[in-house]
């Protein structure tokens, strides 16, 4: 069962889609435009479920917000699933390092998603 | 270097071209849209959109803009499967695709100014890759009953209009002008010939000859003037995408309406009225139509209905932003008027209702006690209202509560061409905008009151800060008067009187802009041809006023 869920993305029109996205799991949807939001967010709702994490933002980036997260604890309790790009392919191994479960390259199949999501939820810890 | 300035070119028309192709791509969306309320998707309107796109495909990828041709490239081939019925036309996929409209219009403006900006739509794509796998989730799929398939063919629209640079319009004017001058030099000569040339014939044939050329350089101005002039229209259009994107953001259901759309006006006006109505048709969305269930109570159709009107009236035109929403209530403005300390409660008590709504003019007025995303950040009607002063025209609020507020506009026709009062200040001809000349007086020397910042001379019962003309242009004079000429003129509510030697008279002057390497000209709006061929300067009242109140006797200062 998901019930909370975390978005980082900088594009106010990927957060629109993700809620389309996920609907199938009805639940909430935090929206985060950035790392720095991110945290904000984590401090104070502490029964998020799932992170869909995006790699290029201002202020803080997927992977610093990442070592930030990794510093206070959270990444090893929370399940992370990065949203990559093309040409972003180091900076997603560096998260998946960090303790992140799985990834979905953009533009991704929603289908994709899913499964990557029903997979980390279930325990296992995707490839 | 031939290869760069060929390149900058090609890249001024693409992005002329591009823009184009969006805008006719949009608003065949819009009518996509709204027909697609009656249940059958119009084919040949869909593949109107396709054929834009498909023009904006090749160009891109001409111009090496790969992202771009790639975007444009899924956006076409999404709406094919709209086309053949694979996949359905819901409000999402709009939504998506006035987005993409917009992204590429933003593309096209970083690209005018910097040609290497990158670019990139991976965001975009991968909304597009969730809407076209017919994700269930989506909720809003509507099947539409296709009416015959049809080839997809490019249509090109065709049209008797000829785009020209305005410039060459300019251009045109300014040899009109030196033709007038060289006809005044005909009549000098005329004049001469009276009394030289002792054959009548002659002269009569020279003298309607040359009437002759000054008819047809009136009528050749004319012309030109008229050929600047483009329909209204083309200002009322650009509101019709975001009418409907703040109905729906403002859960409200609004249309918008035109009238008169084919009135003519100068192009330098409309230029400059798309901000003001660009205002007063968010506040209408904003403060004056109400949401439906609230207008349902009232009576009145969910849908509110905003009207854009125009109309000539004799040298001016009309235009009206008329909503019927909710209104103005007289009252409401006079308790936030005296509540903001603007005026005292006897002063409201003492206006009349309609006085009473142009309150909301002044600065720092606002009824709404939230600051809404579209109308909040302090743009008040008190902006609209000097902007459209600025350019020489006039705004008016009327208003019913319950029943709808009217916004109206008078205009110029045209800002390139004004009346003027002829002046001589030190042996120089200045123009005044007689559409700022309040009245000319004659004032004795002892009269006139020397205070702290300034000189002032009593008007009736008001007291008016004057200006000597003179003096602030740096020009000497050698007449000293026991009497002067005194021009009031008016800016908005100031006043202020600028002193003259004597006034030549009134007539009709084309407004030069003046060069940018002049620099600032305090107290300059810019410059006219006389008819003689001699250079009049034209004076900017609304600076001059303010220079008589800091006391400024100088241009200097």
């Amino acid at each position: 069962m998901l019930n909370k869920i975390l978005v980082v993305d900088d594009s106010a029109l990927i957060h629109q889609m993700y809620r389309l996205v996920m609907i199938r799991y009805k639940c909430e949807i935090y929206d985060a435009m950035n790392g720095q939001e991110a945290l904000d967010v984590l401090a104070l709702q502490n029964d998020i479920q799932l992170i869909l994490l995006d790699i290029n933002m201002p202020v803080m980036n997927g992977v610093q917000f990442l070592e930030k997260a990794s510093a206070l604890g959270i990444a090893r309790k929370m399940p992370i699933i990065v949203i990559s790009t093309e040409g972003k392919e180091e900076d997603t191994i560096r998260c998946l390092k960090m303790g992140a479960r799985g990834y979905v390259k953009k533009p991704f199949n929603p289908s994709e998603l899913h499964e990557l999501i029903n997979k980390v939820m279930s325990g296992a810890v995707a490839a | 270097m031939d290869n760069t300035i060929d390149m900058s070119i090609l890249l001024e028309e693409f992005l002329e071209d591009a823009a184009e192709h969006l805008d006719a791509v949009e608003s065949t969306l819009l009518r996509i849209e709204k027909g697609v309320g009656g249940g059958a998707l119009d084919e040949g309107e869909v593949t109107l959109v396709l054929g834009s796109l498909h023009t904006l495909k090749g160009n891109s990828g001409m111009m090496g803009l790969t992202p771009m041709q790639q975007y444009v490239h899924k956006l076409e081939s999404v709406l094919k499967q709209v086309a053949d019925g694979t996949l359905s036309l819901t409000t999402n996929l709009f939504e998506s695709f006035y987005s993409a409209i917009n992204v590429l219009r933003e593309s096209l403006e970083k690209l005018a100014k910097n040609p290497d900006e990158p670019l990139d739509y991976i965001d975009e794509l991968t909304v597009l890759e969730y809407l076209i796998s017919g994700g269930k989730e989506n909720g809003n799929g509507i099947y539409y009953p296709r009416k015959n398939k049809e080839n997809y063919g490019n249509i090109t629209q065709q049209s008797n209009t000829l785009k020209v640079n305005f410039e060459k319009l300019d251009d045109l004017l300014n040899l009109v002008g030196e033709l007038v001058i060289h006809k005044t030099a005909l009549l000098a000569l005329e004049t001469k010939l009276k009394e030289t040339v002792k054959d009548r014939s002659i002269i009569e044939a020279f003298t309607e000859s040359s009437q002759l050329i000054g008819k047809s350089a009136a009528e050749l101005r004319e012309a030109i003037m008229k050929a600047r002039m483009l329909p209204v229209k083309v200002v009322f259009q650009r509101f019709s995408r975001l009418v409907r994107d703040l109905s729906i953001s403002h859960g409200k259901e609004i249309n918008l309406e035109f009238e008169g759309e084919e009135t003519e006006l100068d192009k330098t006006v409309i230029d400059e009225i798309g901000e003001p109505l660009l205002h007063l048709i968010r506040n209408a969305v904003d403060h004056g139509i109400e949401k439906p269930a609230a207008r349902r109570k009232q009576n009145k159709p969910a849908a509110g209905t905003i009207r854009l009107s125009a109309r000539h009236e004799s040298s001016h035109i009309i235009i009206a932003v008329q909503d019927d929403g909710q209104g103005i209530d007289a009252d409401k403005i006079r308790h936030q008027a005296v509540a903001k300390g603007l005026l005292d409660s006897e002063q409201v008590r003492a206006m009349d209702d309609y006085d009473a709504k142009q309150l909301l003019f002044l600065p720092g007025f606002s009824t709404s006690k939230e600051v809404t995303e579209t109308s909040g950040r302090g743009i008040g009607l008190d902006v609209v209202k000097n902007t459209v002063n600025s350019f020489n025209g006039l705004i008016d609020i009327d208003s019913r509560p319950g029943r709808g507020t009217t916004f109206t506009l008078k205009l110029p026709l045209t800002l390139a061409i004004i009346n003027a009062l002829m002046v001589e200040v030190a042996g120089e001809t200045f123009a005044i905008p007689l559409s700022g000349v309040l009245e000319s007086i004659k004032v004795a020397t002892h009269d006139i009151h020397q205070v702290a910042d300034g000189e002032i001379i009593q008007l009736r019962e008001r007291l008016l800060p004057i200006i000597r003309l003179d003096r602030f242009f740096g020009l000497g004079r050698i007449r000293s008067e026991t009497q002067e000429y005194v021009v009031v003129v008016g800016s908005g509510e100031k006043r202020g009187g600028l002193v003259v030697d004597r006034l030549i008279g009134q007539q009709e002057v084309v407004i030069k802009g003046m060069d940018e390497y002049l620099g600032e000209l305090p107290g300059i709006s810019g410059g006219t041809v006389l008819g003689d061929g001699r250079v009049a300067l034209i004076l900017d009242i609304a600076a001059l006023i303010v220079k008589t109140r800091r006391g400024g006797t100088h241009a200097g200062e």
